[in-house]
């Protein structure tokens, strides 16, 4: 029993993404058409030319007549895929492996969130019925816990950890400025950032991700056909999936300062994309800043840094876009917004843009022509109970 | 309570249905393929066929016949409004019209039930009391047997 993974065998060749925005005059439909209008114009093919679509979305729809429909698709597959809110990469994980497989030729991997006039903010508006043991805490509540039990363990000083939870945010921000597709387009420096009143723990709303509408697609194909799409596909290294088992709940060891899922996940796709330094050997990364504590973990479950080590890097600009990882260059969650089931390859968008050169002047990373590596990772749940994704794509 | 006479009749849903003395559901036509939509279509057609986004209203037959039918014996969750208790059953019919051939669901008059509905008996959209408040009725289309 091994985790192969599909190493060279698959590319993305044409990928799409709408705005992440307050999105009142679109509807559901209307996003899915827009991101695949734009995937299926860069690759040059026709939604007949697809052979088979997954569609991610957690709460905007169910079933695969959700894309079937707008899209008025004839006689195709589209199955429909939820894994919180690494839905979207769960998408693309299942097109590229199909493809793979040699089922099909061409897939597609959708994702689409639409929850600005849903009635309710945030996500869970379908609560499914429980025992009633289960936490019913805020995300922000939930996410904010990290950062007193991580300033405990290292030693960091309460007043230094929020100034290294600002420069997050505050990177983010910078980062999703320059970008046209964000929802919030606000340089916010760390001194504002500190002044914010809190909304849970220590956390103000602007340690918080963006909760948006928007959806991103992605056009896969086996590798030694991708020449007739684009002549810069985007080839995956790795895919990899770990849905914790909840244990983290139950676990007197687990201290709120790393997610074990994550760095399990990580490893696998180290693996599977045969990286052994990924600080060095990446590019760029995309990663789920849902809060501004858990992209600081992050770092250290990716293996960017050691443990302990992260709030000094974030401090020293490491991962800053012309830092020596660029982390989260298009925004992130954080200020590129969050519609859950799109986040995932919105993600994937970046990387696509940066590593092909796409990605406009102030925006470029540092590593641009140097590295060519990108990762995604995307997680869903809360620490101790999460699902974890990682992703590594190179041209 | 106003008098029956000056009680203001409104569609329960703006811009579905005319309430006239010969009222028709108001659809809406591709202006690219001429596909007809009830409800209206926004946006994008959604004949797989074509690329249209432009739509001009469209008033549809008024007339149709049975393609099927039933009815509700046990009473609907809200937002369904009873009119009365005991709660009465009402029939459903889904009626292909006329001129588009296109079939379309409605509640059947009052005075009908499925007794009175076969398939291939002909209809007409007529505009009925669905709820009333203090001062308004509330109208809704539904499909009239014809002898």
């Amino acid at each position: 029993m091994s985790s192969h993974g599909i190493r060279d065998r698959v590319a993305i060749v044409g990928m799409g993404c709408t705005r992440f925005a307050e999105h009142f005059d679109k509807g559901t439909d209307d996003l899915l058409r827009e991101a695949t209008s734009e995937a299926f114009t860069g690759a040059g093919v026709r939604k007949e030319d697809v052979d088979a679509y997954w569609l991610g979305t957690a709460q905007s729809g169910m079933s695969g007549i959700t894309l079937a429909r707008p899209l008025a698709l004839e006689g195709k597959p589209v199955t429909r895929v939820e894994n919180f809110c690494a839905t979207g990469s769960e998408a693309l994980r299942q097109a590229a492996y199909a493809v793979a497989s040699g089922a099909y030729d061409l897939a597609m991997a959708v994702g689409v969130e639409k929850v600005k006039d849903s009635g309710y903010q945030g996500l869970n508006a379908f609560p499914i019925p429980n025992d009633g043991t289960q936490r019913s805490l805020t995300a922000a509540a939930m996410f904010s816990m990290v950062a007193p039990a991580y300033a405990k363990r290292y030693g960091v000083d309460p007043n230094e950890m929020k100034t290294v939870l600002a420069r997050i945010a505050s990177k983010n921000h910078a980062n999703g400025a320059r970008n046209p597709k964000a929802q919030f387009r606000k340089e916010m420096p760390v001194e504002k950032l500190l002044a914010m009143p809190p909304v849970a723990g220590g956390l103000s709303v602007f340690d918080c991700a963006g909760v948006a509408d928007g959806s991103a697609a992605a056009i896969v194909c086996r590798v030694e056909d991708a020449a007739r799409y684009t002549d810069k596909p985007l080839v995956i290294k790795a895919l990899s999936f770990v849905a914790g088992n909840g244990s983290g709940l139950e676990d007197p060891s687990y201290d709120y300062t790393q997610f074990p899922e994550v760095a399990v996940s990580a490893a696998d796709a180290y693996a599977q994309a045969g990286i052994t330094d990924p600080r060095a050997e990446l590019a760029m990364a995309e990663v789920h800043d849902c809060f501004t504590p858990t992209e600081l973990v992050l770092m250290e479950d990716l293996g960017f840094c050691a443990r302990g080590t992260a709030w000094k890097e974030v401090l020293a600009g490491t991962f800053d876009r012309d830092g020596e990882l660029p982390v989260n260059p298009d925004g992130g969650l954080k200020s590129f917004g969050h519609p859950v089931g799109a986040s995932g390859l919105r993600m994937m968008y970046e990387a696509w843009l940066q590593l092909r050169g796409e990605a406009p002047e102030d925006r470029r990373i540092s590593t641009y022509g140097k590295r060519s590596l990108a990762l995604t990772h995307n997680l869903g749940g809360y620490p101790g109970e999460m699902v974890s994704f990682v992703g590594i794509v190179g041209v | 309570m106003a008098d029956g006479a000056t009680r203001e009749r409104v569609p329960a849903v703006e811009g579905w249905f005319s309430i006239g003395d010969a009222p028709a559901l108001i659809g809406n036509r591709c202006t690219s393929c001429g596909t007809v939509f009830f409800p209206k279509a926004s946006n994008f057609c959604r004949n797989p066929d074509c690329n249209g986004e432009v739509f001009a209203d469209a008033e549809l037959s008024r007339t149709g016949t049975v393609w099927s039918y039933t009815d509700a014996q046990y009473q609907p969750p809200p937002p369904y409004i009873p009119r009365g208790d005991p709660y009465q059953p009402f029939a459903i019919a889904a009626v292909e019209l006329e001129a588009e051939q296109m079939v379309v669901l409605g509640q059947v008059a009052d005075g009908f039930g499925i007794a009175d509905l076969h398939v291939g008996s002909r209809v007409e959209l007529v505009v009925e009391t669905l709820y009333s408040d203090d001062e308004r009725d509330y109208l809704v289309y539904r499909w009239k047997p014809l002898s």
